[in-house]
């Protein structure tokens, strides 16, 4: 089987997972008993025939299967309305998934940054203290609370030693932003795809050259960023060791070693066949960072798609609720679609 | 060599993670006590100089200490900071000059310095404010329909602990729904319920005696909304009393929504909530909560009433209220009744006839605080006291009236009334002379910061947190920047910063004063209120860089537009309910002296005073500037705070030319220059799909002292100084700033 039929075969399955997930959530909201509308209006006084206008817009006083099929054909259709924000929900999405991403790379950076040298030094160096260390700081990460983390580096890197920010997210200038926006009108693939990407502020700011913005940009979200590192990097870290190790002790790699392969090419050959493992559980990482940190996002007070989410969940914010679980579910199933394909990068074996 | 990068390895883990422990070690221990070195506490202490912020203030002088010279904000920077642990990191770096901060952590904050500075987090005991807490008893259901049981577990609650431990005392003693601070408040003939447990067996022990009342059939689930620990531990203190009365009591947590969903529809037994009024007059607090549900057909009082009288306008008496100036008589209206109560007072009869057809209504599908008040306490005659009082326009009678209310609803409890807030002191020493308005906010650019304050980078936009900035880290967002919808308490913060009312009040004063209405007057009947406005006035749009001259019109309009809209949420019906305002009109000045001739009531600073001209009405309000026409209101009956309705959000004024657009003319032409407001209709549709209403929801304008310049939604909001406000000489006598448009 070829990689495009693989391809139709894996988006094919992305309907009914979709379709699934949205069902599963709604039943959930659905199935607790309380008024959402009383909630989105908030806890004033209210006319009843107001509150009434709003069931019948929202289709509340009819059977579920129609209210489902109303809010999937609004997401659809794109003109699901936040009714707390009164504004489209992909316009309220997109200002924050921007920066959602933007943590998302820095918080991924430090993942990689931290997790895969201090598993290959592990396995380098199995059953000594930098091996027992390791694992040890991987337990910790796995049941360390995140916010005792979070909330000891903002006092270390930020109210002693004022290193970072904890308000504002630094955006590229207003002159930048409206070259980006107005890119679409002349070159139509092309600027499109420009200014989908200009909706994340630092790439937008790369693409105007405002590279300060990039700086300042790592300034505010470096803390986040060392603080999903370092909550994650542990478990990375283990993976890449064991991966490493089972690799280590494969037979191919006796094979090579009696051939009288180099250190350096057994090393090199044990680490591809260990990286598919770690693919993975990076892909999920990166996956779940896009779908936004919501203490990461709270605690360093990042106004991205986390918050919009949880906030929603509290109000029973219905519409809201169902877009963000299809962002996330499209994005869960775009990384392990691209984490599938690089298997067969990594892994010349693989084939589809 | 292997072994010896290892343990070089190791040993670096090591001294990381040792440095890493101290470091925390460190961070968590307990701040130092405040070195008040400068500026002294004196300094600091909020003393808000009563003076006006009109253009020919005379007394104002915010330097108490010459030497130092004093900034005018020029920028208001809002940082939104959900988690309040991030918020105290923010207030202990200075970023923030003032902090969202929860009572409980006070104690722990005070103090905290801030570099040569430290932060102040004080109750101030002798200032009280409006907002209440209380317990709701929903009276609809067993057992809580028998008056003793409810007082006995009015007598069977712990207000002290609840005080002292939960409120942190910022909360002080309450016991009558009406707030100490607010007219109408007594303590005349209450019941001063405290936490006496014998008494309140007596009283159930008296009942099963007498009854047969037995506590143990009884399951009594107490709820309250998820997050509210303060609410969390008054639930399981009143569980733990209640429970030794005999009674079977649970506590349920729910989400918001399912909570609300539970008080709104009476499906519960007893719940934790708290109430902030909207405006200033005790009506705020009697139809929420005291009003049963009753509809009149008609009210009238009749003042000092002969004992051997009554029976002349009622047709019995149902019940008589001793209030500390008059006894108040209620009843239907008929003849026949006969009064048997006190006479050392004079008597205030109030007579009713109920409109049975729509009390039913309000009765059969019954909506907290909508259709009745949030314990469901169908106590007719005193719904009459609650809708007649809101007719009444002499403010003595008004009084009592509302004493009586009061009075009932403190004896017979169907609320359990656990504490009034007082003000507590939130900001950083540096900040001086904040203050603290019962029902409005603080303005920034009356507040001011000592010049050797803090500067530290926000991170926002490049802006430095220094002494012409004013930084708060705060929760949420505004519901909308368009007053017609917004009805939650940040969203007016900033209409407090960007938009000018009619009338205002000075710092923590009460009275009402002129803003864009420079004189008011009623008629002597109170059907109709006279506005007129300041001239000279301009509203600001940066976002095109515009201005537009504000005159009658755009008041009028802007009352009448957030009626029309309608918006589901929103605070029109403050204005809907009194106001008629399609019959409400324009007038030109040469108008008005028309209307004035037949004699009009200005009422100010607690004078009544008939005017018949221009001029005499002005000399009341001292004013001798440039006017630009007048609004008449036509009221739908007489109500007395309606000049409070004008103080509020909902009522800030927006440049009609800005909302409408290319189509102002054509309908300022239609409308005859304002006399027929209901043509505007064409132009402003009811709902969220009007034009006006897209436009000022996000591209707010201002007629204030600030506007808004930047914001990002749920991160920040940056307000920058107005430089076309109409009484920007203010800050040029305040602290020589001239703005530069």
């Amino acid at each position: 089987m070829g990689m495009t039929s693989f391809l139709v075969r894996r988006f094919l399955t992305f309907i009914p997972t979709l379709i699934g997930v949205l069902l599963i959530t709604y039943l959930i909201a659905y199935a607790i008993p309380a008024d959402p509308v009383r909630a989105w209006v908030g806890e004033k006084l209210m006319n009843p025939q107001t509150l009434e206008q709003i069931r019948v817009k929202y289709k509340f006083n009819a059977p579920w299967y129609e209210q489902f099929t109303f809010l999937v054909q609004q997401l659809l259709t794109g003109q699901l309305e936040d009714p707390v924000r009164h504004r489209n929900v992909f316009t309220e999405i997109t200002s924050r998934f921007g920066v959602t991403v933007e943590v998302a790379i820095v918080g991924f950076l430090f993942l990689v940054a931290i997790g895969i040298p201090l598993g290959l030094l592990a396995a380098v160096f199995k059953d000594t203290p930098v091996d027992f260390a390791v694992r040890i700081m991987a337990l910790v990460g796995s049941s360390l609370p995140a916010f005792v983390l979070y909330y000891f580096l903002i006092l270390l890197l930020f109210v002693y030693t004022k290193t970072t920010y904890l308000a504002g997210i630094p955006e590229p200038t207003m002159a930048c932003k409206t070259t980006i926006s107005t890119l679409p009108q002349n070159t139509p693939i092309l600027g499109h795809l420009a200014s989908a990407l200009g909706s994340v502020p630092m790439f937008s700011a790369i693409m105007c050259g405002e590279f300060n913005v990039v700086v300042d940009t790592f300034k505010r979200l470096y803390l986040p960023g060392l603080a999903l590192g370092l909550l994650n990097g542990g478990f990375i870290a283990r993976i890449v060791r064991n991966s490493l190790l089972d690799a280590l002790s494969a037979e191919f790699i006796l094979y090579g070693k009696a051939r009288g392969l180099r250190r350096l090419s057994v090393w090199k050959h044990a680490l591809k066949n260990a990286m598919v493992p770690v693919v993975t559980v990076l892909g999920l990482n990166f996956g779940g960072l896009l779908s936004g940190a919501i203490i990461a996002e709270t605690v360093f007070n990042i106004p991205g798609i986390g918050r919009y989410m949880y906030e929603a969940i509290m109000r029973l914010n219905f519409p809201v609720i169902i877009a963000c679980t299809f962002l996330v579910a499209v994005i869960y199933v775009t990384v392990n679609l691209v984490v599938d394909i690089l298997y067969a990068v990594i892994d010349p074996r693989i084939r589809y | 060599m292997k072994g010896i990068a290892t343990r070089t390895i190791a040993i670096i883990i090591a001294v990381i993670v040792v440095i890493a422990v101290i470091a925390a070690i460190l961070a968590t221990r307990p701040a130092p006590p405040p070195t008040p070195t400068s500026p002294t506490p004196t300094e600091t202490t909020p003393t808000p100089t009563p003076t006006s912020p009109t253009p020919t203030p005379t007394t104002i002088s915010p330097t108490p200490t010459p030497t130092l010279k004093y900034s005018l904000h020029e920028t208001i920077l809002y940082i939104i900071a959900n988690e309040e642990m991030t918020r105290i990191q923010l207030y202990k770096a200075g970023v923030a000059d003032i902090a969202t901060i929860t009572p409980a952590r006070w104690k722990d904050l005070n103090g905290t310095p801030v570099g040569n500075f430290y932060l102040i987090l004080e109750p101030v005991p002798t200032k009280p404010r409006l907002t209440i807490q209380y317990v709701i008893l929903n009276t609809m259901r067993e057992p809580f329909n028998i008056v003793e049981v409810r007082q006995a577990l009015a007598w069977a609650t712990p207000y002290d602990t609840i005080l002292t431990s939960v409120f942190g005392n910022l909360y002080t003693k309450l016991y009558t729904i009406v707030p100490n601070g607010m007219p109408g408040y007594t303590e005349y003939g209450i019941v001063k319920y405290e936490y006496n447990r014998t008494k309140a067996q007596e009283i159930i022990d008296k009942l099963k005696k007498e009854r047969g009342f037995d506590p143990s059939k009884y399951e009594i689930t107490i709820y309250y909304n998820l997050g509210n620990t303060a609410r969390a531990q008054i639930a399981a203190l009143l569980q733990n009393e209640w429970t030794r009365l005999g009674f079977k009591v649970h506590v349920e947590v729910l989400n918001w929504p399912q909570f609300l969903d539970k008080i709104d529809h009476f499906n519960f037994d007893v719940a934790l909530l708290g109430w902030i009024p909207d405006y200033l007059d005790p009506d705020n607090y009697l139809m929420p909560f005291v009003w049963g549900g009753a509809e009149f057909k008609d009210l009238k009082y009749w003042e000092n009433v002969a004992a051997g009288d009554v029976g002349k306008y009622l047709s019995t008496v149902e019940r008589y209220v001793d209030t500390p100036n008059y006894i108040v008589v209620v009843g239907p209206q008929g003849t026949g009744a006969t009064y048997t109560g006190p006479t050392n007072k004079p008597l205030l009869v109030v007579g009713y006839i109920l409109d049975e057809e729509a009390t039913k209504k309000n009765w059969e599908e019954p909506v907290s605080m909508v259709t009745i008040g949030a314990p469901g306490w169908k106590d007719v005659p005193v719904s009459a006291l609650c809708k007649i009082s809101q007719r009444v326009l002499d403010p003595k009678i008004r009084e009592a009236i509302i004493n009586a209310a009061v009075i009932v609803f403190n004896n017979e409890a169907p609320m359990i009334m656990l504490g009034q807030a007082i003000t507590g002191l939130n900001y950083g020493s540096w900040v001086l002379n904040m203050y603290y308005p019962l029902t409005k906010s603080a303005r920034y650019d009356l507040v001011y910061e000592h010049p050797e304050a803090p500067v530290v980078d926000t991170g926002v936009q490049g802006i430095k947190n220094d002494p012409k900035t004013m930084v708060i880290a705060t929760i949420g967002w505004p519901d909308t920047f368009d007053p017609a919808k917004s009805y939650e308490s940040f969203g007016w913060e900033i209409f407090d910063q960007i938009y000018s009312k009619p009338i205002t009040y000075y710092y923590e004063n009460t009275e009402p004063e002129p803003e864009l209405a420079v004189a008011w007057a009623f008629t002597k009947e109170g059907d109709e209120l006279y506005l007129v406005i300041r001239g000279g006035v301009v509203a600001y749009d940066p976002w095109n860089k515009k201005t537009y001259p504000i005159d009658a019109t755009d008041v009028l309009f802007s009352l009448w537009r957030a009626v029309r809209l309608n918006l589901p949420g929103g605070a029109q019906w403050m204005i809907d309910s009194f106001i008629d305002v399609n019959a409400s009109q324009v007038l030109s000045e040469s108008e008005f002296e028309q209307v004035l001739s037949k004699g009009l009531v200005a009422v100010y600073h607690g004078k009544s005073v008939e005017v018949k001209s221009m001029s005499e009405l002005l000399s009341v309000f001292n004013y001798a500037g440039k006017t630009a026409g007048v609004v008449k209101l036509k009221m739908k009956f007489p109500y007395a705070p309606i000049l409070h309705i004008l103080t509020t959000g909902v009522a800030s004024v927006i440049p009609m030319e800005y909302a409408l657009g290319d189509k102002y003319e054509a309908a300022i032409k239609e409308s005859n220059n304002g006399k027929d407001p209901s043509a505007w209709a064409k132009y402003v549709i009811e709902g969220e799909e009007d034009e006006t209403h897209k436009k000022l929801k996000d591209y707010p304008v201002s007629t204030g002292p600030y506007y808004v310049a930047d914001y990002k939604e749920d991160a920040y909001i940056i307000l920058k100084i107005n430089p076309y406000y109409w009484n920007a000489t203010l800050w040029e006598q305040l602290y020589g700033y001239r703005p530069t448009p």
